[in-house]
């Protein structure tokens, strides 16, 4: 069933398109604020928020936009102000296999020692940079959104979008080189 | 997509290359490899569904309950307004009604005297439109007569608006 569909039905006061609408996007928008706050947990209760949202607010959804985009907008909207109100709550991301915290996994290789440290590397890399820049990266390399499409659900004009991804990686890039991943001569 | 530990390595290395080089584009296209490779965030707890739909109906509910009180509210209020008003001003709206009433029986002689003298010779199309115009604007330039219809129409915007008001809140709450 297509977007504008799913939105016209639940609009109607259809409960089961509204409960398709969360069955879909429930990865993402998780995946979105877990990203963004570090911690699956606290995810999960802004998600729900996230969505309770979108319920109230459905009538002023622009059918012109994607839907998943108007939803990682309001979700985080959410989880910056989670983070105003409690910055504390951002803790250290778990390690793989733990489900307190999203993680970069690293599958079994000849080194499974030296692929755990750079999966470390590169969740500690991400997790050091900025809320909105971590958005950034999630929304452009997990969900594959336009630069256009980042902006609208940050926020944020375009080409600012650009930037806070162009930049984020040029930071994760500068951190792994400091951690000691340097690039082949 | 590839998702193994060596190919893991790889894409770091080929992607701090490019980011070293200011190879935009690579850099952009390894580290989505590198993300794709390396990225997890564990699934949603299999409640997450149940529970946020519970959430979304309660407040659905909430919200029906609060739009219906509103509405009673609004009803209610708007009721014994009404009455208050009516009670507390019933001589000036008779005194303006006939206020009015007179202003309007002049106007409607003025025009009927208008339109009987403008068929005598010498009368033109502008002469008509003159005395029309001068018994309008001594009907509008009674104090009285301007302040009615500026009540009446206060009056109005006021209804619509509850009106508008009341069958928002039935749009809603029916959802």
């Amino acid at each position: 069933m297509t977007e504008a569909r799913l939105v016209a039905e639940a609009l109607s006061g259809s409960s089961s398109a509204f409960e398709r609408i969360v069955r879909r996007y429930q990865r993402p928008v998780i995946s979105l604020i877990a990203r963004m706050t570090g911690d699956v947990a606290l995810a999960e209760e802004l998600a729900q928020d996230t969505f309770v949202k979108a319920y109230r607010r459905l009538q002023a959804f622009d059918t012109t936009r994607r839907l998943s985009s108007w939803l990682f907008r309001i979700a985080h909207n959410t989880a910056i102000d989670a983070l105003r109100r409690a910055p504390r709550r951002e803790v250290p991301l778990a390690g793989p296999g733990e489900r307190e915290g999203p993680h970069m996994a690293a599958p079994a290789r000849s080194d499974p020692v030296e692929q755990e440290v750079l999966a470390r590397a590169l969740e500690t890399a991400m997790r050091e940079l900025r809320p909105e820049f971590r958005a950034a990266l999630v929304l452009r390399y997990e969900e594959g959104l336009s630069f256009d499409e980042i902006g609208h659900a940050l926020g944020i004009p375009e080409a600012t979008a650009r930037s806070h991804v162009h930049r984020a990686r040029k930071d994760m890039a500068r951190r792994l080189a400091r951690a000691g991943w340097a690039p082949p001569e | 997509m590839e998702t193994n530990g060596d190919d893991l390595d790889r894409h770091v290395r080929r992607w701090l290359a490019a980011e070293e080089q200011n190879r935009d584009d690579d850099a952009d296209a390894e580290f989505r490899k590198v993300f794709a490779a390396a990225s997890a965030v564990a699934p949603p707890s299999p409640s997450f569904v149940n529970e946020t739909m519970t959430a979304v109906q309660a407040v659905a509910a909430r919200d029906r309950r609060l739009a219906r009180l509103t509405r009673v509210a609004v009803l209610g209020m708007g009721v014994s307004g009404a009455g208050v008003l009516t009670w507390f001003s019933a001589g000036l709206i008779v005194s303006a009604m006939s206020t009015a009433l007179t202003a309007f029986l002049d106007l409607t002689i003025g025009l009927i005297v208008g339109a009987a003298t403008s068929g005598q010779p010498g009368t033109t199309v502008w002469s008509i439109f003159a005395n029309l115009g001068r018994a309008a604007a001594a009907f509008a330039a009674s104090p009285t007569v301007t302040l009615t219809i500026l009540v009446i129409q206060a009056l109005a915007i006021a209804a619509l608006a509850a009106l508008q008001r009341i069958l928002g809140s039935d749009l809603e709450s029916s959802r």
